[in-house]
């Protein structure tokens, strides 16, 4: 699309008579100069024309207005005027064949009347006609002012995809014009690359780049960004070290620079990039550098990125509460941005976390939004990514069967060259399916295929997930000690990253190990005893109340082993005493609340047009898809209003009044009380998004009425 | 009324769209540089008596995003006559968003291009998308008055990939589900794009223009435009007309460019 077929290289003969024709024709000695005059520009408007009025050679207003009056220049829907194309090229072609110099000069006149429009309009077209102007007076010297036009107008907070679509096509025209410096047309060809976003990278630009930095670009901010997206197609195709010397190289030539932006660009990529290697002290500390630079620059979507990376490295600690705030608070503020594929994105990650968590129904209804959102833009990759994730969630739940089916749905349509880890998490997740349906064979075939992907791009995670569950396969193929062989790499892999939780998970599956292999092992009973109390403070802390079922249970497996030889482990005592203590959650189910500005945009609406209320329970659960979830104990709904001269209390209910009061008052609890993220949110505002006024008034008014003794 | 060279069997084409019963639900009219498209939409828009409106794609300073189409359609029709879409519009309120660059200070929201400024260009096809589900349901239930109406896009070829990507995810097939809507896009390379098969039931026509070489069919524009011709017979007008028309090929655009300069006042513009 946008290509302008009327500007290029072989037009038809009838074409080039024509202006000769015109020329022939006219009496006036000045006219050719003064249809270059008109021609070098793609359009003048009132100021424009105005401005060249002050310019003796340049054609005047009455000359303009005859020339419009008599159909020979486009007048636009706009108003703007225009040669048309066909003659505007033909005027061109020959100028810049005959006069070089005069084309360069009317460019550098076009350039300081386009600047002076941009400075007074701020409109980013004005701006590309500038430097396309720039570029016609003196390309060799642009280099660097075009790259950092078509950086600044992509990036945040701009994203003027449009004005850059149409610089590109500037730069075709040019290129079939006049002999572009190799350097410029090299970052036309890059920013055709950097347009499409780090989601939109593609291996085929891979080549590109290294071609272009094979030419060893003079310009070093150049160098800087084709570094820093080298760096973004390495982490997609899995190339991490690689990726991580690349971001480190861009930020060190974006620190010579002092372009703080790139600079962050870079420190944020090298926080992917140790995520993806389980360095997750490096990430988070990168993560939170890029964050306070972007905060720094006013670049809060940007930000928002690093937050989701925050919640990423939570997760990968096993810190699940930490990591569904930072998810909770990355998906507001993608959405304040109406950043919807971020957020699809976000939700995926966020709603596996909720599912460990044991939040299946708003785990769900996320992956629901994320899939409608990757549906209307095609983009397939992410709704396989959804049915990964879904496949995660079903897991959790229980429900095998059907996330075996989910996984291999996603697998079928995953790109695994572009998708290698999304691909690989599927196979093991896959395989963890299977061993639960008591397929260990093809279990170990598709382990064996994702540890080998894991091991390649050193995903330690990933890997020590993949021991994982080797050693639950050999479990159930009665292969004891390769079991625990496995679960204890598993185990001591996690720890190494610092994820307990998933230490723990595996710590326990060693312990069953053990348990079925019968003692004597390498572990005694008391150890096996420590291993389950220290697994179930680490349950506890985060509120994981099947990792508190399991490793109760294991306690109470152990205990009667060791009643049965006559020892004593303490450990039932210790088990009942904490279970005791540990509360998951209010006993009645709340409404969970997955979007407060939507939920008070909603009872703005119920307000103001009474007949958009819900008649039920089934149509305020309906209206609320995606908002927020309405637990089933809620039979029927009523609503009040309150009336200027009479006011409502709406008093809330005894038994949910009695049971927060005793949570929040109990001396064993852990001593927080959660207030919704948008509060954070609205007055920290740096870290988190920008809340508008309106945003905190329909966020306050969602939480006020359907706020139910939290 | 406004002049057009012969093209009567697309302008036919384009009158039987119009018709209450027709079975034809689209007209993609593919034409080459200056072949007249925009002049042959605008003749029939402006002399046929039909309900048409004409969006430009192209030739606007600033490219027309899919936000601005939406809001010419309304103003074409009348923004009353869309309640839901200017509900969803106002609801998109605009941001303040700047930026400098090589010190020179670029408004986002300047040309009310978009609502906001969005990181992807997925993200504004799905504001796109939420926007046109809301003006679908606007036109639903437009009045008899303006049933049926033909909405015709012209420069297709010039559309970002923004609007080329909405068109073919909703907008065509959208607009074609309505029975009292039809649907014009014109562009230099239509029968290349992918929309077609988004016409339900492929109910739509392509019709190609390929310029008009009878000089004979050029006298009604001479005459509107009040272009004269530097002969006096008829005779030598014709033949006028016809080296005219010969060297053009019969290319509309570039007939006219032509016949303009040729047949002014000489020496005018000094």
């Amino acid at each position: 699309m946008s290509e302008d077929k009327s500007i290029g290289k072989g037009e038809n003969a009838h074409r080039a008579g024509l202006l000769s024709h015109l020329l022939e024709d006219t009496q006036d000695p000045t006219l050719e100069q003064k249809l270059e005059w008109l021609s070098v520009p793609h359009w003048i408007d009132g100021r424009i024309s105005l401005s060249l009025a002050d310019i003796p050679e340049a054609p005047s207003q009455q000359f303009i207005e005859s020339l419009a009056a008599d159909g020979l220049l486009e007048c636009w829907n706009d108003g703007c005027l225009a040669v048309p194309s066909a003659v505007r090229h033909l005027v061109l072609s020959r100028m810049v064949k005959e006069k070089p110099n005069a084309y360069a000069r009317l460019s550098k006149v076009y350039a300081e009347l386009f600047a002076s429009a941009t400075s007074d309009s701020g409109d980013a077209f004005d701006y590309v006609e500038h430097i396309y102007h720039k570029l016609g007076a003196n390309a060799d010297a642009c280099a660097d002012l075009l790259l950092q036009a078509g950086v600044g107008l992509l990036s945040e907070p701009l994203y003027q995809f449009d004005a850059v679509e149409r610089l590109t096509r500037y730069g075709r025209e040019l290129g079939d014009l006049v002999l572009l410096p190799p350097e410029v047309a090299d970052i036309f060809r890059f920013m055709g690359i950097y347009s499409r976003g780090v989601n939109g990278l593609l291996l085929s630009d891979l080549d590109v780049i290294e071609e272009i930095l094979s030419r060893e670009p003079k310009s070093q901010l150049f160098r800087a960004e084709l570094f820093l997206t080298l760096g973004w197609i390495n982490i997609q195709s899995a190339s991490v070290e690689r990726a991580g010397a690349l971001f480190q190289r861009a930020r060190e030539q974006f620190e010579a620079l002092k372009v703080l932006r790139g600079e962050a660009d870079s420190i944020r990529g090298l926080a992917c990039a140790a995520i993806s290697s389980g360095l997750l002290v490096v990430a988070e500390a990168n993560a939170r550098l890029a964050s306070k630079i972007y905060h720094e620059l006013g670049l809060h979507n940007s930000a928002s990125h690093c937050i989701r990376l925050l919640a990423g490295v939570a997760r990968g600690r096993g810190r699940l509460f930490e990591a569904e705030t930072l998810f909770d608070q990355a998906l507001e503020a993608f959405l304040t941005h109406s950043g919807h594929m971020s957020g699809a994105r976000t939700r995926l990650t966020y709603s596996e976390v909720l599912a460990s968590r044991g939040k299946f129904k708003v785990a769900h209804q996320h992956i629901d939004r994320a899939s409608r959102a990757f549906e209307k833009v095609g983009d397939e990759a992410g709704v396989a990514e959804c049915r990964k994730s879904r496949g995660v969630v079903l897991f959790e739940e229980g429900r095998y069967l059907e996330a075996r089916e989910a996984f291999s749905d996603a697998l079928q349509h995953l790109d695994a060259s572009r998708s290698g880890a999304t691909s690989a998490a599927c196979q093991l997740w896959l395989a963890a399916c299977e061993i639960r349906l008591d397929r260990s064979t093809v279990a170990v075939a598709l382990l064996e295929d994702a540890l080998t992907y894991f091991n390649r791009v050193g995903d330690r995670a990933g890997q020590a997930s993949a021991l994982r569950e080797l050693g639950l396969a050999a479990l159930r193929d009665g292969s004891t000690h390769t079991a625990i062989e496995k679960l204890e790499q598993s185990a001591a892999e996690f720890k190494a990253i610092g994820n307990e939780v998933e230490a723990s998970v595996s710590s326990i599956a060693l312990a069953r190990a053990v348990i079925t292999a019968q003692f004597p092992t390498p572990y005694t009973v008391p150890e096996i005893t420590a291993l389950a109390n220290s697994t179930l403070l680490v349950f506890e802390r985060e509120g994981l109340s099947g990792g508190i079922e399991e490793a109760s249970e294991l306690a109470k497996e152990v205990e009667q082993l060791s009643s049965s030889s006559g020892g004593t482990s303490g450990l039932r005592k210790a088990v009942e005493s904490r279970s005791f203590q540990f509360r998951v959650g209010p006993q009645i189910p709340r409404i969970e609340v997955a979007d407060y500005i939507e939920l008070g945009r909603l009872v703005a609406q119920w307000t103001t047009e009474p007949a958009t209320r819900p008649r039920d329970v089934g149509e305020l659960k309906e209206q609320l898809d995606g908002i927020a979830v309405v637990p089933d104990r809620i039979k029927s709904v009523k609503f009040v209003e309150s009336r200027i001269d009479h006011l409502v209390l709406r008093l809330p209910v005894k038994e949910m009044l009695e049971e927060s009061l005793e949570e929040m008052t109990d001396p064993m609890g852990d001593g927080r009380y959660k207030l919704p993220q948008f509060y954070a949110d609205h007055y920290r505002p740096g870290f988190g998004p920008a809340m508008t006024p309106l945003d905190t008034l329909l966020a306050r008014i969602g939480d006020y009425t359907i706020g139910q003794c939290r | 009324m406004r002049a057009i060279a012969n093209y009567e069997q697309p302008r036919k084409r384009i009158e039987e769209l119009a018709l209450a019963d027709s079975a034809c639900r689209a007209i993609f009219i593919e034409g080459g540089k200056d072949l007249g498209k925009t002049h042959l939409l605008d003749f029939v828009r402006e002399t046929c008596g039909i309900n048409f409106i004409v969006v430009s794609l192209g030739k606007q300073r600033a490219t027309p995003s899919p936000k601005l189409v939406l809001d010419e359609i309304a103003q074409e029709l009348g923004w009353a006559r869309f309640p839901r879409l200017r509900g969803a519009m106002r609801g998109r309120s605009l941001r303040p968003i700047q930026a400098s660059i090589n010190d020179v200070t670029i408004l986002g929201s300047h040309n009310s291009i978009e609502a906001i400024a969005q990181e992807t260009e997925e993200d504004r096809l799905i504001e796109a998308l939420e926007l046109t589900e809301h003006l679908i349901e606007d036109l639903r239930v437009v009045t008899c008055e303006i049933r049926p109406l033909i909405i015709a896009f012209d420069h297709y070829d010039e559309a970002t990939s923004l609007i080329d990507g909405w068109f073919s995810r909703s907008l065509v097939s959208s607009l074609c589900r309505l029975d009292h809507i039809r649907l014009i896009v014109c562009g230099r390379d239509v029968s290349r794009t992918s929309l077609k098969g988004k016409i339900p039931g492929a109910r739509f026509l392509e019709l190609g223009l390929e310029g008009v070489r009878n000089a004979e069919h050029w006298l009604p524009v001479v005459q509107y435009e009040g272009l004269t011709i530097p002969f006096t017979t008829y005779e030598e007008k014709i033949a006028f007309l016809t080296a005219v028309v010969e060297i053009n090929e019969g290319v509309p655009g570039l007939i006219m460019s032509q016949l303009r300069w040729l047949c002014r006042r000489k020496g005018r513009h000094v």
